[in-house]
């Protein structure tokens, strides 16, 4: 998997802990992304910033601003291996 | 129309009022939840560290390193570093680090003096929070002498901007660091972070200490063993030499003991009264000797397992006639009248005959040697109530209250004892109730200081009796 790819399932992941098998339903509703949960697979299309940014934008519309943050810390470490400009706009 | 009319809001629909309730419900369960589901995760950590510690019996910088990738794999910490000092050291040493970057670090045996510390390490701060972005080699050489270099390389390489270390304190002493790197500036750390570096340190310092705690025991647990192994080793040399020493002296002094008998029988012809006394004396003297040794080799057959009840039909009231008759001279030598009545017919027992004649005459020697001169001996035995019992009773010095209940022990001698005969052993005593209790019999013994003593044995008939041939 691609870091974008590893970004999706961690936030997936950490939002699941959080609200439960919603979380999983939410991601799939994103057109962008191929969700196998199951198998902990993610497969992005088109361009994979807009694609985490679709996701935040998804568990913002239900939870609110405290879900962005929640999604931020879930992959701190993850985007500090990305330069500034390849860190989607919701994570900055 | 009214130009200054105002703009009216919008009225909300019911359903519109019910979707943003929702909405608002929504934010507040994701918020418990969140709460919630941190907490989980800490305590899952936190359990997770306890079973490493408790199911592990590696060294401690393997459960260390187990440590630091648990760490890692539950929090959203960059990396994280655990610095131990082992137990009877001031060292500290890298034993554990993780990161979650992906990136391979070398690990080197960083350790630190902590006796030759200064700044923060000994000083009284717990925590400090470290800039990496701005701290300086010359700083870095301050906290880690001259493993400056090695984490100048580490901040180097991985993309942390910030690290927090916390002091492990137990038993007053330091006994860990735990530093933990963040991708964020100083400045940017929030205070949930920061609270999460503490429950994390507090349980690794829990750890840690038993980790320690454990170690210690078994060095100590170790050393134990080994001087139990040199003691042990030391009690058996000590034994052998009593038993061979035993055997070596038993054959001559029984030749000696014979042949004064023989001469104070007139077998060499008729004595003066003075060689007579004399020789008495020296009999007496002998005689005891050969109670000593039988003794001595009595005790170091207990201690290797060689004491054992050769039991036999033996006849006690000859026993006591027999043992009684040896005494005769050494209680005229003294004036002591000695009174025995030998009951007519008693049942035979089964006896482990010479070690009983031990204690008969134990009994009845110490009852002379501790009776002044002119004094009382009232020796008997008789049957009674299932039992047959021996008794010896005596008008002399007996024993001191604070003293009688040591008085069966290995080499304890009463105080007036020790006065009277200085070079008693303190085993007679001993041997007596180890040979009666071995046959399932009962120590008998009364005392009054300055009036007499009893000593004497019971033996139960039914336990004892001679099986139908």
């Amino acid at each position: 998997m691609d870091i974008y790819a590893k970004i999706v399932a961690k936030i997936i992941e950490q939002q699941e802990s959080i609200m439960g098998p919603i979380a999983i339903e939410q991601a799939k509703r994103v057109s962008q992304l191929k969700v196998d949960w199951p198998e902990h697979k993610v497969d992005l299309t088109g361009d994979p910033q807009a694609a985490v940014d679709k996701l935040v934008e998804q568990y913002k519309e239900l939870f609110g601003q405290i879900a962005v943050e929640t999604c931020r810390d879930a992959v701190q470490t993850m985007l500090a291996s990305l330069p500034k400009e390849q860190i989607p706009s919701t994570l900055k | 129309m009214d130009k200054h009319k105002t703009r009216k809001k919008p009225k909300l629909t019911g359903r519109s009022r019910l979707q943003n309730m929702f909405k608002r419900v929504n934010k507040e369960m994701y918020a418990k939840n969140l709460e919630l589901a941190e907490t989980n995760q800490t305590l899952f950590l936190l359990r997770n560290i306890d079973n490493l510690v408790l199911e592990s019996h590696e060294e401690l910088g393997s459960l260390c390193q187990k440590i630091a990738e648990e760490v890692v794999k539950h929090t959203n910490f960059g990396a994280i570093g655990i610095l131990a000092s082992p137990v009877d050291t001031n060292k500290l040493f890298l034993y554990g680090f993780e990161n979650s970057f992906d990136i391979e670090i070398s690990r080197t045996k960083l350790s630190l003096e902590l006796t030759l510390h200064k700044g923060w390490i000994v000083g009284p701060e717990k925590i400090a929070l470290i800039d990496l972005e701005k701290i300086t080699h010359a700083q870095l050489e301050d906290q880690f002498d001259y493993h400056a270099t090695y984490i100048c390389e580490i901040v180097k390489k991985l993309p942390i901007k910030s690290a927090i270390a916390i002091k492990l304190i137990a038993r007053r002493r330091i006994v860990g660091i735990v530093i933990v790197g963040f991708p964020i500036p100083v400045s940017e750390l929030s205070e949930k972070q920061r609270s999460a570096v503490e429950r994390t340190s507090e349980a690794i310092g829990v750890a840690i200490d038993n980790k320690l705690l454990y170690d210690e025991n078994q060095m100590v647990l170790k050393r134990m063993l080994n001087t139990n192994k040199k003691l042990r080793e030391l009690d058996e040399t000590k034994d052998e030499f009593i038993s061979m020493a035993s055997h070596q002296l038993r054959t001559p002094l029984t030749s000696v003991k014979g042949y004064m008998s023989m001469v104070l029988e007139g077998d060499a012809g008729k004595l003066s009264k003075q060689q007579e006394n004399l020789l008495n004396q020296a009999f007496v003297s002998s005689q005891r000797m050969v109670y000593l040794i039988a003794d001595l080799l009595n005790v170091s057959r207990l201690k290797t397992g060689k004491f054992v009840i050769d039991a036999h039909p033996a006849d006690l009231s000859e026993m006591v006639e027999g043992e009684i008759a040896q005494l005769k001279e050494t209680a005229k030598l003294k004036k002591i009248e000695i009174k025995y009545d030998k009951p007519k017919k008693l049942p035979k027992l089964m006896l482990d005959e010479t070690k009983v004649r031990q204690v008969i005459m134990n009994f009845a020697d110490n009852a002379i040697y501790y009776t002044p001169t002119g004094g009382h001996i009232n020796i008997e035995v008789k049957e009674d109530d299932g039992h047959i019992y021996f008794t010896v009773k005596d008008d002399g010095l007996g024993v001191p209250k604070e003293d009688q209940k040591h008085l069966f022990t290995k080499f304890f001698r009463a105080g007036n004892a020790k006065k009277a005969r200085p070079d008693g052993t303190g085993l007679g005593l001993f041997m007596a109730k180890k040979v009666v209790d071995a046959q399932e019999g009962n120590i008998l013994f009364e005392s009054t200081e300055g009036k007499g003593s009893m000593f004497g044995f019971s033996f139960s008939k039914k336990k004892l009796a001679v099986p139908d041939s």
